[in-house]
Formats: structure tokens, C-alpha cells, sequence
């Protein structure tokens, strides 16, 4: 028969459960905007009854569990670098596109400025003010060729910075991981430290994702063992493998290698150092080979016609604008010393005979004159192109991340809604999604159809 | 939907109404929104049936292109969030051991679980 003992006994039980429970609720609470925490939940089971008189022995803790659904964790996990190679993307480029200046406000202007000038110098080809005007118009060009490829250097310059950054938190980050695993080990699984432990585990394997795309493999023990890049491994166990960094010439941009390998650009494809990389050795390079051939055409067309007319005094004509091709034309485009200190040098005559502007004409001809693109563009129009490519890239960046972060919130939100839900009603709730998702993609090819119809309709002329 | 003065609703209205339909679809599919996701399918049916027959505006030529590259957007968008959402019904059926065929009784043949594609990376 059970005594008044064993009754106050089971009650105290029973209250020390209750107890351990409204602690673990406290903490769901006081963690509820902790980045990585899972909620938990108390797993409880009746004590046995030690006879058969007895209806049972009140209630035990039996241990405490986590909520996490593994698989959106891995699907948010393979999104997230994907979001953050966009980001990062379109964050610099950002940047770029400011530095290419308005239309009309950048090299564009200063182009207009100088084919304005030649207009006065043909205009009035003795005066020595007017060819003064037109010596320093030329001087602004350059300058302002050669600004613009300070600025692009500039955003070269901070990606490799930030790719830097992003590989020393990597390190950072495989070497917290690394650690993590030899706590796991060690801590007896489901009991509260494990459970916090997992949760920092989150926490790093998600901001690693953003930075790079990794490759998890859990391990029995609560661990994961991490590769990159086609297979490097950075964990495995307790032990992490740094990426490590060497200046390159001729520029001193950072190299990757791990364990003395180097590593191609191509082996990291996402995460944000991704994207750092393609803007530095992709996106940048090519803008700053538009502005070489754009401040070459220049240089070589007015040279071109400068060097075949004569000078105030008769004398045939040297070169206008000066071009280093080791540093490339945009960085050392110059109007000539020679024409600077002395204006006089300035070509206005196509034939020596006073007072003739048939080469200042002919230079200021240049501004429409289709020199660029295999005769399809000119000088104003390539540098149009360029900065609608810089935008256009940007655009379409943020495009991707937005589209791409889409994706997270879908899944985040699935992994909130699903939270707590029995496996069964999960399923179904899932099934019902993608049914109300089915019957309306039915209709997408007839959209589609549409869609392209209508824009031939409104296209045609 | 409204309709220009020959009857007919016109590509800019058409265009505007499937962008409009589209966007709350990708929306919905976003924000795991179960009653939009169902209420889109009878308004892009009824959309569809609008569009036939009508002629080209020409007062509105280029603010009418400018919603169907919208609209084309926004179409992808939503084939792109509808992949995912299949491929995690598909992944946690699989998980579940049971198949595409699972219903309120749970009727679903049993699948293998094993290593699976993820194919709605973009």
C-alpha cells in the first residue's frame, strides 16, 4: 500500500519535474532572438510503480531535446553561400557604379569639353587662348581617364581586402568548428551542454556558409567534418586545415592555397569570398580593359591627325596625347609635355598655309565619328556601353540575391511553420503546398506564351 | 477587368493583370501562404481567358513592356520558389518513408532514402 512517504515523495518528484521544466521554458524565452538556439523541449515519462498496489510513482525527467529540422538547416545552409556571393557582388559593384559617375557627369563630359574646344580652335586657330582652352581640355581628359582607373584599381584593391577578411573569419570559423567537435565528443549526447553546443555549431556553420560553400558530413558523435572547393578538407574531427594567403605579383593581390596547394578561383563558387573574388578578377579587369581601349582609341585617333597637320608656325605636328602601353592608356594617357609648355605646338592646319583648321576640325569631327567597335560606335558611345554594363552587372545582382534570398525566407518560414508539428501533419501540410503550387504551374507555359506574344505585339513597329 | 472602348482588355491591362497575379504568387510560395497559393490559381485562370483577343494599344507600347518583362520576371520567380517547394516536399517525404503518392491515409508507397539532388539552386 503506498504510504504517506511514497505519495509526498512522488509529488516532490513530480514538482522538481514541473520546476525543470518552467526553467527550460525560461529558457526558450530568454533565448528567443539567440542567433543558432533551438527551442527545447522536456522529455518526461512516469516514474515506475515499485508495487503492484501502487498507480505509479509520480514523474521523472528523462532528458531534454531540441527542435531542429535537419533538413532545412542543410537546404538554408546550401542557399546561404549563393545569397551571399549575389550580395557581395552587388555590394562592390555598387560601389563601382557610383565611381563611374552619372551620364553626362564623368568621362563622357570631359570628352564632350574637348570636342567643344577643338570646335573653338577651328573657330579662331591663332588665338592663343583659345589653344590654351583646348590644351587644358586635353589635359582634363587624361586626368579624368586616369582617375577612373585609380577608382577601378580602388575597388580591386577592396575586394582583395575583404577577401582577405573573409578567409582569416573562415580560419577563424573552421577552428571554432574543429574545437566544437572535440567538445561534442566529450559531452554525453542530449544533455543540456550538448544541446548548446550544437547550437554554436549552427551559429558557425551558417556564417560559414555566407563566406564560402561548404560541404557537411555529421559525424556519429554530434560533430561535422567540413570540406571546400571540390573536396579540401578544412575539418575533420578536431583537427582544421587553414586556407592560407600569399601576395601574388605584379600586383600583391592574395593567393589561396591549403596545405601548400593553390587553389583556382574556380574551386570557390560560392559564399561571399566568391564574390569578392569574380569582382576582382572578373567584373573589374574587364571594365578596366573597356577604359584601356576606349582612352587607346582616343590618344591614337586625335594623335593620328594631330602628327599629320601642322603646328602655328608651320612645323609638322607630334603627338597630342602621350600612352605608356606597359602601364596601359588609361592610367598614363597625358596631353605632351611639349604642347603643354608651349600651346603653339598645337596642331590647328591639315596644310601648311596660315590660318587653316581643317585638323582642329577633324579632331572635333571625332566626336561623331563611329572609330569604336569595328566602326559601329563612337568614342561617347563606348564609354555609354561601359557604364551600362557596370549597371546592367549590379543589376542584375541584386536581382539574383533578391530571387536568392527569396528562396531562404521560403525555407526559413517552412522551418517555422513546421516547428513542433507531428511528422504526419508536416507531410501533409507540405503535400497540400505543393498541390496549390502544381495547379497553378499548370498555367505557366500558357503564361509564358502570353507573355511572349503580347511583347511581340508591343515591340513591332 | 476593365476593358478599352473596342471591348476588349487591352495587352497593358493583361499584362498588368498577370504581373499583379504573378507577384502575389511568388509572394505566396515566399511566405508559405497556403489560401493565396489556392486563390491564385482561379484568378490566373481567369486572367488567361481575358487575354484573348486584343488588340495592341499604342498610346501605352512602353509602359506595356515594361510590365511583361515584370511579368516575365516574376514567372521565373515563381518556377523557381515552386522547384524548391517541391524539392522539400519531396526530400521530407522521402525522409518520412513515403512517397509522392501519400495521402490523408496514409496510402504512399514506401521510397528508398538515400543521397538526393537538390535542383532548385537557380
Amino acid at each position: 500500500m503506498p504510504g504517506l512517504f511514497s505519495t509526498l515523495s512522488a509529488t516532490a518528484g513530480a514538482l522538481g519535474a514541473e520546476t525543470y521544466g518552467l526553467d527550460v521554458t525560461g529558457q526558450n524565452i530568454a533565448n528567443v532572438n539567440t542567433p543558432g538556439y533551438a527551442r527545447r523541449e522536456v522529455l518526461l515519462s512516469s516514474t515506475p510503480s515499485p508495487d503492484q498496489w501502487t498507480q505509479g510513482a509520480g514523474v521523472q525527467v528523462d532528458g531534454v531535446r531540441s527542435t531542429r529540422d535537419r533538413l532545412l538547416e542543410r537546404r538554408l545552409q546550401m542557399e546561404q553561400p549563393s545569397v551571399a556571393r549575389e550580395g557581395a557582388i552587388a555590394g562592390a559593384l555598387g560601389i563601382v557604379e557610383v565611381a563611374i559617375g552619372k551620364p553626362g557627369a564623368s568621362i563622357d563630359a570631359r570628352m564632350n569639353e574637348f570636342f567643344d574646344a577643338a570646335s573653338r580652335l577651328a573657330s579662331d586657330p591663332t588665338a592663343p587662348a583659345v589653344r590654351q582652352d583646348f590644351s587644358l581640355a586635353g589635359q582634363n581628359l587624361a586626368a579624368s581617364f586616369r582617375d577612373m582607373t585609380d577608382r577601378l584599381s580602388v575597388a580591386r584593391r577592396d575586394a582583395d581586402t575583404q577577401a582577405r577578411g573573409a578567409v582569416t573569419e573562415i580560419n577563424e570559423l573552421s577552428a571554432q568548428l574543429a574545437k566544437l567537435n572535440g567538445q561534442l565528443a566529450l559531452t554525453p549526447a542530449g544533455g543540456t551542454q550538448s544541446l548548446t553546443l550544437k547550437d554554436q555549431q549552427k551559429v558557425a556553420l551558417d556564417r560559414l556558409a555566407q563566406l564560402i560553400d561548404i560541404n557537411a558530413i555529421e559525424r556519429a558523435d554530434g560533430g561535422v567534418d567540413l570540406s571546400v572547393g571540390g573536396g579540401r578538407a578544412i575539418v575533420v574531427g578536431t583537427q582544421s586545415v587553414s586556407m592560407d594567403m600569399t601576395s601574388q605579383p605584379p600586383d600583391g593581390y592574395v593567393g589561396l592555397s591549403m596545405g601548400g596547394q593553390a587553389m583556382a578561383n574556380d574551386e570557390v563558387t560560392g559564399g561571399a569570398l566568391a564574390g569578392y573574388l569574380q569582382v576582382r578578377d572578373l567584373y573589374v579587369p574587364d571594365y578596366q580593359n573597356r577604359l584601356n581601349d576606349l582612352a587607346s582609341q582616343v590618344a591614337s585617333q586625335v594623335n593620328a591627325i594631330h602628327t599629320a597637320g601642322y603646328d602655328r608656325a608651320g612645323t609638322p605636328g607630334g603627338e597630342f596625347f602621350t600612352t605608356d602601353p606597359v602601364l596601359g592608356a588609361a592610367q598614363s594617357i597625358a596631353v605632351s609635355q611639349d604642347v603643354v609648355d608651349d600651346p603653339n605646338l598645337i596642331v590647328a592646319a591639315g596644310v601648311n598655309a596660315g590660318g587653316d583648321n581643317q585638323a582642329a576640325r577633324d579632331i572635333a569631327a571625332l566626336r561623331d565619328a563611329k572609330v569604336m567597335d569595328g566602326g559601329r560606335a563612337t568614342l561617347s558611345d563606348m564609354w555609354g556601353q561601359l557604364t551600362y554594363r557596370v549597371g546592367n552587372d549590379t543589376r542584375v545582382a541584386k536581382e539574383e540575391q533578391a530571387s536568392r534570398q527569396a528562396i531562404v525566407t521560403q525555407v526559413q518560414a517552412l522551418s517555422d511553420s513546421v516547428s513542433g508539428v507531428s511528422l504526419d501533419e508536416e507531410a501533409m501540410t507540405m503535400l497540400r503546398y505543393q498541390r496549390a503550387y502544381e495547379a497553378n504551374a499548370q498555367f505557366f507555359r500558357v503564361v509564358d506564351g502570353v507573355l511572349a506574344t503580347l511583347y511581340q505585339m508591343v515591340s513591332a513597329t | 477587368m476593365q476593358t478599352t472602348a473596342n471591348g476588349d482588355p487591352g495587352p497593358h491591362r493583361v499584362a498588368l493583370g498577370l504581373r499583379a497575379t504573378l507577384e502575389r504568387l511568388a509572394d505566396a510560395l515566399t511566405n508559405v501562404d497556403l489560401d493565396t497559393l489556392l486563390a491564385c490559381e482561379s484568378e490566373m485562370a481567369s486572367t488567361l481567358a481575358a487575354s484573348k483577343d486584343i488588340t495592341i494599344d499604342p498610346a501605352s507600347r512602353a509602359e506595356t513592356a515594361r510590365e511583361l518583362l515584370a511579368a516575365r520576371a516574376a514567372l521565373v520567380r515563381c518556377s523557381r520558389l515552386g522547384a524548391t517547394l517541391a524539392d522539400l516536399t519531396r526530400l521530407s517525404l522521402s525522409a518520412h518513408g513515403v512517397g509522392q503518392t501519400y495521402g490523408r491515409h496514409g496510402s504512399g508507397a514506401g521510397l528508398a532514402v538515400g543521397v538526393h539532388a537538390l535542383e532548385a539552386k537557380g
